[in-house]
């Protein structure tokens, strides 16, 4: 079974099973659904389920792989699986349920109480007829502070996330986190290219054994770096056709096509360019969020859906630049150094100022939710605290909370879903267990060098693209939602967001929404980004939650 | 009047009884416009400034942006709107010639042609004076500017034809001649409209004042206190030090750098902010040494429309305290005397001290200006950035960085206007969007 290969969503229960349809199959008080992959160990002690993809077993059935490990190694197996995976593990004789996730969050993997039965899935919707519709006010503070839901949370109060890293057992629901993401700055005196030669000899290695076996792939190619990097490999190393995937929002909107042509030319990849027009973009966004697990406002959702099927008509399998920025210091680091700079002089505090640095509704929070809302979570405590704080070296503090944070809950989770949603598998090579690795063992200067962010990355990458590439002007995905809202959108969106009936009118105040869609006041140019937000809670509540209470 | 905290309103008679507190929630009034004079201000009228001037509580701001906000509010409060001072007298005019001036020409009083003229006559004058005085703003100016020409060109055709028909010359060559001279200066009015300094009408020693008095009462947030001149550096951790930045703004005020860093700017726009004069003390060193870490710095020059703010851009770039024989592009982002005249309502200064840092621009930095501007700013003209509102100069930054971003991408050796003429004007911003994260 691939990693996301699987539309259909896994369900076992532990706890009371009886009344359980007869084809599910029971054992003792563990039950897996019909559906559910599984695979039993040689001694026939453990039963193995969910869903694995290991790229250095790809000869072998990854499930019955593990199922053999389990045997010998017992809970050990999780620190040597290399892979994505969520799995449950059950040992028949002590009667015990293992839950866990792979380290970097590529797959993931959810579970609930109900009247002492653990129900357990890697799709949140699955567990749905399982837990009460109280909405968690924590989840909701922190999706409108950074556009996904950090942390172990869900957005419903009564089911948790396992974490990437950690296996859960039940029904005691102790966690043991088996892999932590931590510094460990290795041969600081080596120069920067014995770093960068390491980087690539590693890159080299995963990228092949990401790629399918006798078939075409895909890549997801922005034109930047990372994602450019990635079809050089795959152009160099595959032997079946490379069709790379770019998008753009019409003639009047700026557009990466330029580089991605660039590149496309270069790799002799066969390359499909995808225009959005605004329709599509509104059109698409309720089918996009009801396939996310948990809310996720970023305006690259529907695009990454829209490429996704495009890339399906062609290949079974894509790879994406996915993890570069987290892990070799990407653009998000700046403004935080900046910060750390001038909080001598502003009194910031740097959690406030990571939370505003996610740029969306981090400073509205005290105006946006109800008073009642915001008096319930303003004293909750925020899941970056720790990492924020420790004694790891600055830079890799910060690519620390991108990876495990942005990069699981965020970026990895939205491919996942997305490319699930359309039947194909997406694969992060750069989000790699061993690249993530490696990457907390290169020196920050390596990664960010005075202002040249991702060094290490470029140098490794330097032999295999033009130099506009390595060497181009620093640049995000530009999505024109300000310009979406105010000239396609603004009606639509009114009707949506103010009405009574609205799935956001018991937490938010729609008075502030309604400036906002009038673009009142706007001094940041950041409203078209807030009502995306916005407006991709408000179709995912109600294509998640009928009855939704706080 | 109404009280600021639970919006009642509250009589004369309420606020005495109450010893000068609202009847309903006995919040304290901290202004009584009944005691104030000329310059009459309500609690509500200074709320309303704070908050627009802090965007509904979200930006920082200084004192004197307050202060310049409600000089622009009190400025031509109380007098009649010049289009309407034109309509009175059109009708006045109508009135008097078919009520009075007809009927007693056919009785051969001649002399009651004097009504229409005395009419037309004294809103000439108001509009005039209102198109020159300097205690209006810009706006208001070229309003009655407008007015004025509209006025003369009326004055033109109503008059020739009255003349003519009643076969009296001396009214037909007078009409021509007031109502040209009308159109002229209201030509010129309009011109001038926003070289003509400003009056404060309120003194900053009062303000001050009514500030404390409103302070006490109602604490403001959002307001800042004077820049602090901290001369010790401030310990900043040496993980950071180690990068650089790819943006400065430098500003010829601390205030401006205050206000710009308290709002986040550096931050929002990942760029260091310094000002000329050494904001912030505590970090100005530390800071100066990680950007000179980057050959590729673009430094961009943020500055009041005033003889010392042109001198800015030059300053960065010869200074060896900053960048002289550096490779680093020096943008000139500032406020300057070409835009003054499109901004709809600006507070111009004049004083000496302004009109000597003008004259003291080398050949080099004045060659950049028209004669009409380097005459205005050697007159002692300023228009300070102070006197714009968060919102706005945050706004005018960011545009101004765009446009030369844009320009410079493009080619930095083709001329042309690099975009930032415009930057003061307009609320529109950029129509898309950047994220990161796309694999």
């Amino acid at each position: 079974m691939n990693a996301n290969s699987c539309k259909e969503p896994y369900l076992l229960a532990l706890g009371r099973v009886d009344n359980l349809p007869n084809h599910w199959l029971k054992e003792g008080n563990f039950a897996i659904a019909p559906s559910t992959p599984i695979a039993i160990s040689p001694n026939q002690r453990f039963v193995i389920a969910g869903t694995a993809w290991l790229p250095q077993n790809k000869s072998s059935d990854p499930l019955q792989w593990i199922a053999q490990q389990w045997e010998q190694r017992e809970t050990q197996t999780w620190e040597e699986v290399v892979g994505a995976f969520a799995l449950a593990v059950w040992d028949r004789e002590l009667q015990t349920l293992w839950c866990g996730r792979d380290r970097a969050g590529i797959q993931t993997l959810y579970y609930t109480i109900n009247d002492s039965t653990h129900w357990i899935s890697n799709q949140l919707r699955a567990l749905n007829p399982y837990h009460s519709n109280q909405l968690d006010c924590v989840a909701l503070r922190d999706y409108l502070t950074c556009a996904f839901v950090p942390g172990n949370r869900t957005f419903w109060q009564d089911v948790r996330e396992v974490r990437p890293g950690v296996a859960v057992q039940l029904p005691d629901e102790e966690i043991h986190a088996y892999w932590q993401l931590q510094e460990h700055v290795t041969d600081e005196e080596q120069p920067l290219t014995w770093h960068s030669d390491r980087l690539r000899a590693l890159l080299d290695q995963v990228v092949q054994e990401y790629l399918p076996e006798n078939q075409p792939v895909g890549v997801f190619l922005s034109g930047g770096l990372d994602s450019s990097g990635v079809t050089a490999l795959a152009a160099k190393f595959h032997a079946h056709p490379v069709h790379t995937y770019s998008i753009h929002f019409g003639k009047d909107c700026p557009s990466e096509l330029e580089f991605s042509g660039i590149v496309a030319e270069h790799c002799q990849t066969q390359h499909h360019i995808v225009e959005i027009p605004f329709k599509t973009m509104w059109d698409v966004l309720p089918e996009t969020m009801a396939s996310l697990d948990d809310p996720i406002g970023d305006p690259l959702t529907v695009p990454n859906l829209l490429l996704a099927r495009l890339a399906k008509e062609s290949v079974g399998v894509v790879l994406n630049g996915e993890g570069g920025d987290p892990c070799f210091g990407g653009p998000k680091n700046q403004p935080m150094l900046i910060n750390s700079l001038y909080s001598t002089v502003t009194q910031q505090e740097t959690l406030q100022a990571y939370l505003i640095s996610f740029q969306k509704c981090a400073a509205d929070l005290p105006n946006l939710l109800l008073p009642d809302v915001w008096s319930k979570i303003q004293v909750e405590p925020w899941v970056f605290s720790d990492d924020l704080n420790s004694s790891q070296r600055y830079l890799n503090r910060l690519m620390a909370l991108n990876i495990k944070f942005k990069g699981a809950d965020h970026i990895l989770t939205k491919v996942n879903n997305l490319t699930r949603a359309v039947g194909i598998e997406g694969r992060s090579p750069l989000f790699d267990q061993r690249v993530v690795d490696l990457s907390m063992q290169i020196p920050p200067e390596f990664k960010l060098s005075g202002v040249q962010e991702k060094v290490v990355l470029k140098q490794a990458l330097a032999d295999l693209l033009p130099v506009a590439i390595i060497h181009r002007p620093k640049s995000g995905m530009m999505v024109p939602v300000q310009l979406g809202f105010r000239e396609h959108w603004n009606r639509q969106a009114k009707n949506l967001l103010l009405s009574r009936r609205a799935a956001i009118a018991p937490y938010l105040n729609q008075s502030l929404i309604r400036d906002w869609l009038n673009y009142q006041g706007d001094t940041w140019n950041r409203y078209g980004v807030k009502l995306w937000l916005l407006v991709s809670l408000e179709l995912w509540l109600q294509g998640h939650g009928s009855g939704i209470r706080i | 009047m109404k009280c600021i905290q639970c919006q009642t309103d509250n009589t004369l008679k309420d606020r005495t009884d109450n010893h000068g507190r609202c009847k309903q929630c006995q919040h304290p009034f901290v202004f009584e416009p009944t005691s104030m004079g000329a310059t009459k201000v309500t609690d509500m009228m200074f709320a309303k400034a704070i908050a627009d001037l802090s965007a509904n509580d979200t930006l920082f701001f200084t004192p004197k942006q307050l202060f310049y906000l409600f000089n622009k509010h009190l400025q031509g409060r109380g007098m009649l709107q010049p289009i309407g001072l034109l309509i009175l007298s059109g009708f006045a005019t109508v009135f008097a010639l078919v009520t009075i001036v007809l009927p007693g020409l056919e009785k051969g009083y001649w002399g009651f042609l004097l009504i229409p003229i005395v009419i037309n006559g004294l809103c000439l004058w108001e509009l005039w004076h209102r198109s020159q005085s300097q205690r209006v703003s810009s706006q208001e100016r070229g309003y009655a500017s407008r007015c004025l020409q509209v006025h003369g060109w009326a004055i033109l055709v109503f008059g020739m034809i009255f003349g003519l028909n009643l076969n009296l010359f001396p009214f037909f060559a007078g009409s021509v001649v007031v109502g040209l001279a009308a159109v002229y200066w209201g030509r010129r009015g309009w011109i001038n409209r926003a070289a003509i300094s400003s009056v404060a009408l309120l003194e900053w020693a009062k303000f001050q004042e009514w500030l404390t008095s409103w302070q006490t009462v109602n604490p403001i947030t959002k307001i800042l206190e004077p820049p602090k001149e901290t001369q010790v550096a401030l310990n900043v951790n040496p993980d950071v030090t180690a990068y650089s930045f790819d943006r400065l703004v430098v500003t010829d005020s601390a205030a401006i750098a205050q206000l710009l860093i308290a709002n986040n700017f550096h931050f929002e726009n990942n760029c260091a902010i310094l000002s000329v004069t050494g904001y912030p003390q505590g970090i100005f060193l530390t800071a100066m040494e990680m950007l000179r870490r980057n050959p590729e710095l673009k430094v961009y020059a943020f500055h009041d429309c005033s003889g010392k703010g042109m001198g800015l851009a030059h300053h960065l770039r010869t200074s060896p305290q900053w960048f002289q024989n550096s490779p680093v592009e020096i943008v000139d982002v500032g406020l300057l005397p070409r835009q003054i005249l499109s901004i709809p309502s600006v507070f111009v200064q004049q004083s000496t001290e302004f009109a000597g840092a003008s004259k003291r621009l080398t050949d080099l930095e004045r060659r950049q200006f028209t004669a009409d501007e380097l005459a205005w700013l050697d007159e002692g003209n300023a228009v300070l950035l102070e006197s714009f509102t968060p919102q706005r100069l945050i706004q005018a930054l960011n545009r101004g960085i765009a446009a030369s971003r844009e320009f410079l991408e493009k080619d930095s050796s083709s001329g042309g206007s690099d975009g930032s003429d415009s930057i003061f004007i307009g609320d529109g911003g950029s129509p898309h969007y950047s994220v990161e994260s796309f694999g």
